[in-house]
C-alpha cells in the first residue's frame, strides 16, 4: 500500500460507508482517533478499525433500530495529531456539526480531559473507550468511558506484585506532563504504602525534551528496588526498558495499558515485562474469542484492546440508542447513564452515579517474545 | 349584491368609480415605484456603511492582536526577563529533575509589572523550556501546569507563535494565546513566555456601534462555527455552534455583502469576511426593518397622497357623469312609457350633440313604430286563426293514421321525422316525442337502420313510388315488411321529403307457408290413398292364392319356406298402404283425454330397447302438463317416429332427451307461429346428433323424402307425424343446425276439461268361435280377388257363391235356393256398391248381415258416407282369421238376437 493510499484509506472508508447507506437514514457518530504520528500505529487504526468493525457488523444485520425506523450507522473519522490543541479543535468542530449525535475518544486521558470539557459544555454525548484518568469523567454529566480507571489499574498491578511477586520495595519513571503518567504513579505508591511496601525512587521526564533516560534509571539503580513501574507511552517505554537493561536492571519491569503488548514484545529488552491491559485477544471468555476470530478474518492481524474498546463504545451507543427510541442527545445520554450489564467484548458494562464503568483489567506478561495472560484482577 | 347591482346600473356610479380605481392604480404604481428605488439606493448606502464598519474593526483586530505579539516579543528580550529565565532554567538543570520549582518571586513581580495597566492580557506566564511547565503565571491556577504536549508551546520554544482563537485545553473556552521564547544572554532557550489574550477586549471592538444604527450588530465566529466572545459561558443558546448559509459559507473562508437572514432568522443586510491571519469570520450587520424604514416612511406618503387624489378624481367623474346621463334618463323614462304602450311618449331634445341625436332618432322610431303596430294587430288575428285550422286538421290526419295497423312515417329531406304513428311506435318501440325531430340512426335498432338507408337510397335514386319487401331482425326475429316510400312535394312542386307506408306481412307469409305445406300434403295424401287402394286389392288376391297354393302343397315341402317369404312381404307391403293411408288421413281415430307424460312413460322402455346401448334417452316430465285431446296410439306413433329419427341422427351413440312442458301461448305468440292462442303441452325430443343442413329442414316433413339409406326408411315417417299433429290441431317447431343435433317440438292443444270428450269404445277381445260351415255370398268386381277369396273360404269350410257387381248380387239373392248367411262385399264398386247393395238389401232381404271389404280404410270409407258404422269392416288385404271372427259374432248376436232362428238361416 502506498502512503498515499495509506493516509486515504479512513476517508475512502468513511465514503463508502456514505455511499452504502444510500437509501436508509443515518446516525453519525464522530470518532477521534491519532491516525498521523507516533500513536497512529499503537492506537489510531486500532481505534479505527474498531469503529469500522462495528459499524460494518451493525449495518449488515440492518441498521440500528429507534422507533420502529433502521438507521445506518456511519463513524466519521477525525485525525486528532498528536498535540492536545489539535484534540480540542478537532472535537470543537466535530461538536459544531450538527448531524453528529455523539463523539467516541479521545483515547488518552491528556486529550480526553478537554475535550470532555468540550462535549460537557456543549450538551454532546461522549465515549471514551480508553482514557482511564478519573479527570475524564469526574463531576461530567455527558461523558461515559470503556474501560476501567487509573486506580483499578494501579491496585491490580500492585496486588499482583505484592501477591505474586512478592515484591515489597518499588521505583517508578513517570512522565510528568502527562496527567496519566503522574496520577498512576501516584496511585501506585498510595497502594503500594496501603499493602506495607515502599516507593524508593520517584524519577520524572517531560516528553517535549526526553532522548534518554539514563540519569533517571541510574538513580533508580542505587536504590535496588524489586520492582520498576513504568506509566509511560510505548514509544518511551521502549527506550527505558532497553537503557535499563543497559545499565543492569534486571528486576520485574511493570507497565501499564499506554504500552501497546503486541508492540513491547517486538522489543528483546521487554523480556519478562509485566502490563495490564484493558482486554487482551488471548482471553478466553466466548466474546472474546467470537471477536477476536471475527477480527482476524477481516483484518488478517490481531485486534488490539483499543479496538475492542472503541468496539465496545459503538456497539453501547447503538444499544442505547435503540433504547431510547429516539436520536436526540438528552434522550441518547439518559440511556446510556441507565446501561446495566452492557454485553461488552471487554466485560459487562453498567453505569452507575457517574460514566465509568467497574470493570476488570487483565494482568499480561511477556515471555520469551510471547505475551501471556497472568491474571485478570478488579475491585 | 346590492353593490354589484348599483355598479351595474348606474352609469353615474361606473364612471366615478373608473375615476376612483385609476388614480388608486397610478398612486400604487407610484408608491411602488418609488419604494423599489429608494430600497436600492438605502441598500446600497447601508452596506457601504457596514462595510466601512466591518474594515475598521478587521483593522482593530488586527492591530490588537500584533500589538500584543509585539508587547510580548519586547516582554520576552527584557534583560530582567532572560536572566530569570535563566536561572530557573539552570536551577532545572541542576536537579535534574522536572520538580515543581518553589515559584520566583522576582519573577511574578516582574510579570504582573508588565500586565499591570494591561487588561487585554488575562494571563503572563513563563513555561519551563523543558515539559512547558508553568513555573511563574500572573494567573496562579496556571501554576505548575505542563504544556508539552501544546502547539503553541512547541512552535513557541524556536518563534513567536500565536494560536489563534481555539478551545483551550486547559478552560475550554475560546482563546487566543502568543508564545515567544526567551532566551539567556548566550542565545539559548531558557524559556516560553506565553499570554492569553482576554477576549473581552474583542468584545470591545466588535460592540462599538459606530455606525451601525439602532439594530446593526458585529460578531466574530471561529473556524469550527463557535462565537467567539470573551463572556466566561459564551453564548448558551449556541452551546453547538452557530449555523446559517452565509455563517457557514464565511466560516468556509467566502467574503461578502448582501441581504441575509441572521442567525436569529431576522431578514437582515450585512457584510461578512473572513480574516485569514486571525482565521475568524467578521460579521457586520443590521435588521433589514430598519435599514429600510426610510423606503417605508416614503411609500406611506405617497400612497396617502394617491389615496386624496383617488377620492379627487372619483368625485369629479361624479359629478361630470351625473350632467351626461340626465338626458339619458329622460331618453329611458320615454322608452319606459312606449314599453307600457303609450307609442306617443316623446323624449325631449335638449342639446345638439350626441345625446340631443339619439333623442331625435327615438322620436322618429316611436313615430314608425305606432303607424306599424296597428298593421301587424290585424296579420296576427289572421296567422293564429289559419294556425288553430292547421293544428286540427294535422290531429285529425294523426288519429285517422294511428287507428292503422300499418306504420305510416314522414320524415323530411334530412331525414328527421316529422310524423309517425302507433304502429310505428308498437312496432320499434320508441315514443312519438322521441322520434319526432330525429333521424333513423338516433332512434331505430342499430339492425335495422341499414335496411331503412338502403331503401331511402333507392327512393332517391328513383325519385317515385318505391314498393319493396324488407327483411329486418327485431329481437332476433325476422320480420317481413311491406314498405311503400314516397316523395312528398309541397305547393310549389319541391321535395321536402318523403313518406313511408310500412306494414308487417311475417305473419301472412307464414300462414300462406302453412296452407301451401297442408295442400300440398293433401294432394300427395290423396294420391298416396288411391295407390294404397288398389294396391291393397292387388295385395289382397296375392294373398288368397298363395294360401291357396299353400294348401296345394304336401306337409313336408320345401316350397312352404318360399311361400312363407312371399307372405311376409304381403304382410310388409299391407303394412305400409295402412301408413300411406294414415297420412292420407284415412285411418280412423279416437281422440280423447290423454296425458301425454302417462304416454312418455309407459313408451319409455320400449324406446330405450329400440335404441340400444349407445343411446341414453333422458326424460324430464313436467308434473303440471295439462292433458291434450289426442288419439293414444298416434301419439306412441309420433312419439316412435321422433326417437326413431334421433336415433337415427346419433350413429356413434349419443342423448336423446324427451322433455314435457306446459305452454301457454298469448295473442301475440300465437300470432308470430299462425297458430291459434290457447294453452299447449309441448313434447320436446331432442337429440346431440348430426342436426341437419337447410336443405333438409325445408323438406323434413314431404313423403318419401328421406336422408336414410334405401330400405331403412320410408320417408313417411315426419309426415304422419305431421299429419297427426295437424289433425290433432298442434303444430311442429323444427330446430336443427349440422353438428349441433336436432330437437322437434310438437305442441298439443291442452284438453278443455270442460268439455266432453268422446270415450274410446273399449277394444273386445278377439272371439275365438270358430265359424260354422255358413253360406257366404261375396260380391266384389275385382274378378281375380274375389275367386281366389271365394276358391279359399270354399276350402275353409264355406259355400261360397260369387257377384261381380251389386246387380248381380241382387239378381242372385233374388233366385230362390240361392240361400245365404253372410253377404261379403266390397264398398267401392262401379254401378251399385257396398253401401247401396246394403240397403236394398236391407229392404228386400232384412237381417242378413253385410260385412264390408275395402282397400281403404274404414275411416275413409265412412268419411264418404260408404258405409254404416255399425257395418263389420274388414279392410283388405286381410287374415282369414279376421273373417272368421267376425262370421263368429256375427253368428252369435243372430243367435242371441231370435233365439232358435238365427239369422243367417232367416
Amino acid at each position: 500500500m502506498t502512503p498515499l493510499l495509506r493516509r486515504l484509506l479512513p476517508f475512502l472508508a468513511l465514503a463508502s460507508a456514505c455511499s452504502g447507506s444510500r437509501g436508509a437514514p443515518e446516525i453519525r457518530i464522530g470518532v477521534l482517533a491519532s491516525l498521523t504520528g507516533t500513536r497512529a500505529e499503537v492506537s489510531g487504526i486500532g481505534t479505527r478499525e474498531g469503529a469500522e468493525f462495528a459499524a460494518r457488523a451493525l449495518n449488515d444485520s440492518g441498521g440500528v433500530e429507534i422507533a420502529g425506523q433502521r438507521y445506518h450507522l456511519v463513524p466519521v473519522l477525525v485525525d486528532i495529531g498528536e498535540n492536545t490543541d489539535q484534540a480540542t479543535s478537532a472535537a470543537q468542530r466535530l461538536i459544531n456539526s450538527p448531524d453528529i449525535t455523539a463523539i467516541i475518544g479521545p483515547q488518552y486521558s491528556r486529550n480526553a480531559i478537554p475535550v470532555a470539557n468540550l462535549a460537557e459544555n456543549a450538551g454532546v454525548p461522549m465515549i471514551t473507550p480508553m482514557a482511564t484518568h478519573p479527570d475524564v469523567t469526574a463531576h461530567k454529566h455527558w461523558v461515559f468511558r470503556i474501560c476501567a480507571l487509573d486506580e483499578v489499574q494501579a491496585r491490580a498491578l500492585v496486588q499482583f506484585a505484592v501477591d505474586s511477586l512478592h515484591a515489597r520495595t518499588a521505583a517508578v519513571l513517570f512522565d510528568i506532563s502527562a496527567a496519566y503518567s503522574r496520577d498512576l504513579a501516584s496511585a501506585f505508591e498510595r497502594d503500594l504504602v496501603a499493602r506495607g511496601g515502599v516507593m524508593l525512587a520517584r524519577e520524572s521526564y517531560t516528553a517535549d525534551a526526553a532522548h534518554t533516560f539514563i540519569p533517571q534509571l541510574q538513580r533508580i539503580r542505587a536504590t535496588h528496588p524489586d520492582v520498576v513501574f513504568l506509566p509511560n507511552e510505548v514509544v518511551e517505554d521502549t527506550i527505558q526498558l532497553r537503557e535499563a537493561r543497559q545499565i543492569g536492571l534486571s528486576m520485574p519491569m511493570l507497565g501499564t495499558d499506554l504500552s501497546t503488548a503486541d508492540m513491547v514484545r517486538k522489543e528483546p529488552a521487554s523480556e519478562g515485562m509485566y502490563l495490564t491491559h484493558q482486554w487482551s485477544p488471548l482471553l478466553t471468555t466466548p466474546a472474546s474469542q467470537r471477536f477476536t476470530t471475527a477480527f482476524r478474518n477481516a483484518y488478517h492481524h490481531e485486534p488490539l484492546s483499543t479496538t475492542a474498546t472503541t468496539y465496545d463504545a459503538v456497539m453501547l451507543i447503538a444499544d442505547a440508542l435503540h433504547r431510547a427510541g429516539k436520536s436526540d442527545a438528552e434522550a441518547l445520554r439518559n440511556a446510556l447513564s441507565s446501561t446495566r450489564s452492557f454485553p461488552g467484548i471487554t466485560g459487562a458494562i453498567s453505569y452507575g452515579k457517574g460514566g465509568d464503568p467497574v470493570k476488570n483489567v487483565v494482568v499480561l506478561q511477556v515471555l520469551h517474545r510471547q505475551v501471556v495472560v497472568r491474571g485478570s484482577l478488579g475491585r | 349584491m346590492t353593490e354589484v347591482v348599483v355598479w351595474r346600473r348606474s352609469l353615474v356610479w361606473r364612471i366615478a368609480g373608473s375615476f376612483f380605481v385609476l388614480a388608486l392604480v397610478v398612486a400604487g404604481a407610484a408608491a411602488w415605484a418609488s419604494v423599489v428605488r429608494t430600497r436600492a439606493a438605502l441598500r446600497e448606502a447601508a452596506l457601504d456603511r457596514l462595510e466601512t464598519a466591518a474594515v475598521m474593526k478587521q483593522y482593530q483586530l488586527d492591530r490588537w492582536v500584533t500589538r500584543s505579539i509585539s508587547d510580548l516579543k519586547v516582554f520576552a528580550e527584557l534583560p530582567e526577563m532572560r536572566l530569570r529565565a535563566s536561572r530557573i532554567a539552570a536551577d532545572l538543570s541542576d536537579h535534574d529533575t522536572n520538580d515543581p520549582v518553589g515559584a520566583d518571586a522576582d519573577l511574578s513581580t516582574l510579570l504582573s509589572v508588565l500586565t499591570t495597566g494591561r487588561d487585554d492580557f488575562r494571563a503572563l506566564y513563563l513555561l519551563s523550556a523543558r515539559g512547558g511547565q508553568a513555573v511563574s503565571s500572573t494567573d496562579l491556577a496556571l501554576l505548575g501546569a505542563y504544556h508539552a504536549s501544546e502547539s503553541f508551546f512547541l512552535g513557541g520554544r524556536d518563534s513567536t507563535t500565536v494560536m489563534n482563537v481555539y478551545p483551550s485545553p486547559v478552560t475550554g473556552r475560546p482563546t487566543i494565546t502568543l508564545a515567544t521564547p526567551v532566551r539567556s544572554a548566550a542565545g539559548t532557550l531558557v524559556g516560553v513566555l506565553a499570554a492569553d489574550l482576554d477576549l473581552t477586549r474583542l468584545d470591545q471592538i466588535l460592540s462599538e456601534r459606530v455606525g451601525l444604527g439602532r439594530t446593526g450588530e458585529a460578531y466574530l465566529v471561529d473556524r469550527y462555527s463557535q462565537f467567539v466572545t470573551g463572556t466566561r459561558y459564551g453564548r448558551p443558546a449556541f452551546s453547538r455552534g452557530v449555523h446559517t448559509a452565509v455563517i457557514d459559507r464565511a466560516v468556509a473562508g467566502a467574503s461578502g455583502r448582501g441581504e441575509y437572514q441572521d442567525y436569529r432568522g431576522f431578514p437582515s443586510i450585512g457584510v461578512f469576511k473572513w480574516l485569514p491571519d486571525r482565521q475568524l469570520a467578521l460579521f457586520v450587520e443590521m435588521q433589514a426593518e430598519e435599514a429600510f424604514a426610510p423606503a417605508n416612511a416614503v411609500a406611506i406618503t405617497i400612497a396617502l397622497f394617491g389615496v386624496i387624489a383617488a377620492l379627487a378624481m372619483g368625485l369629479g367623474g361624479w359629478w361630470m357623469a351625473q350632467r351626461i346621463t340626465r338626458p339619458l334618463r329622460e331618453i329611458a323614462d320615454a322608452a319606459r312609457k312606449v314599453r307600457g304602450g303609450d307609442l306617443g311618449a316623446v323624449a325631449p331634445v335638449q342639446s345638439q350633440d350626441e345625446i340631443g341625436g339619439l333623442a331625435r332618432a327615438f322620436n322618429e322610431m316611436t313615430g314608425r313604430l305606432h303607424t306599424l303596430y296597428a298593421g301587424l294587430q290585424a296579420q296576427i288575428t289572421e296567422t293564429e286563426r289559419a294556425a288553430r285550422a292547421s293544428a286540427s286538421s294535422l290531429q285529425l290526419l294523426q288519429s285517422i293514421l294511428d287507428r292503422s295497423a300499418a306504420m305510416v312515417i314522414v320524415k323530411d329531406r334530412a331525414g328527421r321525422y316529422l310524423l309517425v304513428n302507433h304502429a310505428f311506435e308498437r312496432f320499434h318501440r320508441v315514443s312519438r316525442d322521441h322520434a319526432l325531430g330525429r333521424t333513423s340512426r338516433e332512434v331505430l335498432d342499430p339492425a335495422m337502420i341499414a335496411t331503412v338507408q338502403d331503401g331511402e337510397r333507392e327512393l332517391h335514386e328513383k325519385g317515385d313510388l318505391l314498393a319493396r319487401e324488407e327483411r329486418v331482425t327485431r329481437d332476433g326475429v325476422e320480420h317481413v315488411l311491406l314498405t311503400e316510400r314516397f316523395p312528398l312535394h309541397d305547393e310549389e312542386g319541391h321535395v321536402f321529403g318523403h313518406g313511408v307506408v310500412s306494414t308487417d306481412i311475417t305473419a301472412q307469409l307464414l300462414l300462406e307457408s302453412r296452407v301451401q305445406q297442408a295442400q300440398k300434403l293433401e294432394a300427395v295424401g290423396r294420391l298416396a290413398g288411391g295407390i294404397a287402394h288398389d294396391f291393397n286389392n292387388l295385395l289382397s288376391v296375392v294373398r288368397c292364392n298363395l294360401e291357396l297354393v299353400a294348401e296345394t302343397l304336401d306337409e313336408p315341402d320345401a316350397r312352404h319356406e318360399l311361400l312363407n317369404e312371399v307372405q311376409h312381404a304381403v304382410r310388409s307391403g299391407a303394412a305400409l298402404t295402412r301408413q300411406l293411408l294414415t297420412f292420407s288421413r284415412t285411418q280412423v281415430v279416437q281422440p280423447r283425454a290423454l296425458d301425454l307424460n302417462a304416454s312418455v312413460e309407459s313408451m319409455s322402455s320400449m324406446l330405450r330397447r329400440f335404441g340400444g346401448p349407445g343411446v341414453t334417452l333422458d326424460l324430464s316430465l313436467d308434473a303440471d302438463l295439462p292433458l291434450v285431446i289426442a288419439d293414444g296410439n298416434q301419439v306412441e306413433q309420433v312419439l316412435l317416429n321422433l326417437f326413431t329419427n334421433a336415433v337415427d341422427a346419433l350413429p356413434e351413440g349419443g342423448r336423446v332427451t324427451v322433455r314435457t312442458i306446459p305452454r301457454p301461448l298469448d295473442r301475440d305468440a300465437a300470432r308470430a307461429l299462425g297458430v291459434e292462442p290457447a294453452s299447449y303441452a309441448e313434447l320436446v325430443v331432442t337429440d346431440d346428433g348430426t342436426g341437419m343442413d337447410v336443405h333438409t329442414r325445408t323438406r323434413l316433413f314431404e313423403p318419401f323424402f328421406t336422408t336414410k339409406s334405401a330400405g331403412r326408411g320410408s320417408g313417411l315417417g315426419l309426415s304422419t307425424v305431421y299429419a297427426i299433429v295437424e289433425q290433432a290441431g298442434g303444430h311442429i317447431l323444427v330446430e336443427s343446425e349440422p353438428g349441433l343435433g336436432t330437437t322437434i317440438t310438437i305442441r298439443l292443444p291442452a284438453a278443455d276439461l270442460g268439455s266432453s270428450l268422446p270415450v274410446a269404445a273399449p277394444i273386445s277381445p278377439p272371439s275365438l268361435a270358430r265359424a260354422r260351415a255358413q253360406r257366404l255370398l261375396v260380391v266384389d268386381d275385382e274378378a281375380p280377388l274375389r275367386m281366389a277369396l271365394a276358391r279359399l273360404l270354399g276350402r275353409r269350410g264355406y259355400e261360397v257363391m260369387e257377384a261381380d257387381s251389386g246387380a248381380v248380387a241382387l239378381q242372385l239373392l233374388a233366385e230362390p235356393g240361392n240361400e245365404v248367411d253372410v253377404v261379403l262385399t266390397d264398398v267401392f264398386m262401379p254401378g251399385m256398391g257396398g253401401r247401396e247393395l246394403a240397403e236394398r238389401l236391407a229392404e228386400q232381404r232384412p237381417g242378413l248381415p253385410v260385412v264390408f271389404m275395402s282397400g281403404y280404410t274404414a275411416d275413409e270409407v265412412l268419411r264418404r258416407g260408404l258405409m254404416d258404422a255399425r257395418t263389420p269392416f274388414l279392410q283388405k288385404p286381410f287374415e282369414l282369421d279376421e273373417l272368421d271372427r267376425i262370421m263368429g259374432t256375427l253368428a252369435q248376436r243372430a243367435h242371441s238376437m231370435s233365439g232358435a232362428a238365427p239369422v243367417a238361416g232367416a
